[in-house]
């Protein structure tokens, strides 16, 4: 068994589309979710492969206490998925602290901070990298925008990149289908999901967390 | 209450330890990976230290083989039994200091080194022990030591899995009725159909059986003609307010009941374990069973609970046990845990 724990939603979808770019697998939908939305956390299943939406970085330790540690026997390959924010070498030290203080064996686990496991930001900031903004017309007029906004209120990168993020996604094809970043990848048609053409997972920016996703979840 | 229970050897079972369990204990996992067996040798290790005289006076008298024929579909008193247990050996250790060791194999195996080391386990280490002689071919070899605490228990609870039989539901509302519970046992009995309005005992020709009215239509029918489920919760919930031991062991639970019931059936359950003082082991593979028993504990704030998956992995199974917060956390988020 693979568990791949993220901490937000945008993470599933992105984690999903990548597993039917490189063919793990067939359909956007296959990894199926019987949880409520309102769990604390959320599962995604398909064969002996789990994303886990931990939804939120602080509840790692308890997601690996409660739901990994009982089933270490079953796993196989255990990874995580979190944002490096503005101090990377933080952000890994909080999540081996996590790992150390539930015993688990650290061999068969493997981290990736976004964007790239090198610098800072985040899942954001890894999909704001791989778009051509001066080219994006909902992107220019952002910039515009956050120049003004600036002169009022002091945002915070993480803030700012997610409004940027939702503009893009959101006035895409000029704003006729309003997809949130978690809806931006595949979209559902007729009882089948396609590409909303939004993301390019060949970009030079996308290979280290597709990297990273295919050496979790695909053959070994 | 059984804490930790280890099985040194059973069937597929090898050492195998259990700890941290709790009043309701239930196991789950895949299909023929040993679900029954872990029951079958935790409930043996416990009956026959209580059916001691059963146990003594032949192998086909101790009511947990019986039982245990009877769940895997085998007819007592026939060779298809003898050759179930043909080369079985059981050793299990209970609540870490406790060890009872059983075996049953033909007696031209038993070397004498094997006969030393059955001897060797006399009073001084207080054990006691017995070889009985079930037939000319056969043997049993048993030696035990009583548990603390739970000695005075006289009687061991099986439910296996299938439809319970006529007789045994009147033995055991005959046991209500001795107790004088029968309005109580039937107000539980209504949570899950409030059609029941009364259950007696009727003696029809040599046999007796359990007579059923129902308000509507206003009829009485034998308990035999009414479904599985109706049946079944007869059996589980007179079984576990009349008895007098305090570990009930239940395979399948979800058989011939409606899944909607199961939250109602739990807490139920829940409520008779904590006023009658009784552990459960049940088995499972549906998910809404499990499902049910998060939400039924959620709702009466009971976290006695714990979940053991067994699991096998190159071919030696293993337990995954769950405390309530773990077992609540992990149904809740849908990970599966059958």
């Amino acid at each position: 068994m693979k568990y791949l724990l993220v901490e937000g939603i945008t993470d599933v979808a992105l984690i999903k589309y990548i597993c039917v770019q490189k063919g793990i697998t067939k359909k956007f939908n296959d990894f199926q979710s019987e949880t409520h939305r309102s769990s604390e956390f959320e599962t995604y299943r398909y064969n002996d492969l789990h994303i886990i939406n931990i939804k939120g970085q602080n509840k790692l330790e308890r997601a690996l206490e409660l739901l990994i540690k009982p089933i270490e026997i079953k796993i196989d390959k255990l990874a995580i998925l979190q944002d490096a924010d503005n101090d990377f070498i933080s952000s890994l030290k909080s999540i081996e602290d996590a790992i150390r203080n539930t015993q688990l064996d650290k061999s068969k686990i493997e981290i990736f901070l976004t964007p790239n496991h090198q610098g800072l930001g985040d899942l954001e900031t890894l999909l704001l990298s791989t778009l051509e903004q001066d080219k994006i017309s909902q992107l220019v007029c952002f910039k515009e925008y956050e120049n003004c906004l600036q002169q009022h209120i002091d945002v915070s990168t993480k803030a700012m990149d997610k409004a940027r993020l939702y503009a893009y996604t959101m006035f895409a094809k000029e704003g006729k289908d309003n997809y949130t970043p978690q809806n931006s990848f595949m979209y559902k048609q007729n009882k089948s999901y396609r590409d909303t053409g939004l993301w390019n997972i060949e970009h030079p920016n996308f290979k280290r967390i597709v990297d990273f996703v295919v050496k979790v979840f695909g053959n070994p | 209450m059984i804490e930790n229970f280890e099985i040194v050897k059973y069937k597929c079972f090898e050492n195998f330890k259990l700890e941290g369990l709790s009043r309701i204990n239930i196991i789950t996992g895949d299909n023929n990976v040993g679900k029954t067996a872990l029951l079958e040798a935790t409930y043996l290790s416990c009956v026959e230290l209580f059916q001691q005289d059963s146990f003594f006076s032949s192998l086909y008298g101790a009511e947990g083989v019986i039982n245990i024929a009877l769940n895997r579909d085998i007819r007592p008193q026939s060779k298809n039994l003898t050759n179930y247990f043909r080369n079985f050996y059981l050793k299990v250790r209970v609540n870490e200091c406790k060890v009872l060791r059983f075996a049953y194999q033909s007696k031209y195996d038993f070397t004498e080194e094997h006969q030393k080391s059955i001897r060797s386990n006399d009073t001084e280490n207080e054990f006691d022990e017995c070889i009985v002689m079930d037939n000319a071919k056969e043997s049993i070899v048993f030696s035990f030591k009583f548990l603390n605490g739970l000695k005075d228990a006289n009687i061991m609870n099986y439910i296996n899995s299938s439809k319970p039989i006529q007789k045994q539901l009147v033995e055991l509302y005959s046991k209500i009725q001795t107790k004088g519970i029968q309005h109580k046992f039937l107000s539980y009995l209504q949570v899950f159909d409030k059609n029941i309005v009364w259950i007696e005992p009727q003696l029809i020709g040599d046999d007796v059986y359990l007579r059923v009215n129902l308000h509507n239509p206003d009829i009485s029918l034998l308990s035999s003609e009414l479904g599985e489920g109706v049946n079944r919760l007869i059996q589980i919930l007179a079984t576990i307010l009349t008895t007098s031991a305090k570990v009930i062991f239940i395979d399948e639970i979800e058989n011939g009941i409606y899944y909607k019931k199961f939250k109602d059936i739990w807490k139920t359950i829940i409520e008779i374990a904590q006023k009658e003082d009784v552990q459960l082991f049940v088995t499972t593979h549906n998910e809404d069973t499990i499902e049910a028993l998060k939400e039924a504990s959620e709702e009466m704030e009971f976290d006695d609970i714990s979940s053991i998956e067994l699991f096998k992995k190159d071919g030696v199974i293993h337990p995954i046990v769950r405390n309530y917060q773990s077992f609540n956390a992990s149904v809740d988020a849908g990970l599966d845990i059958r």
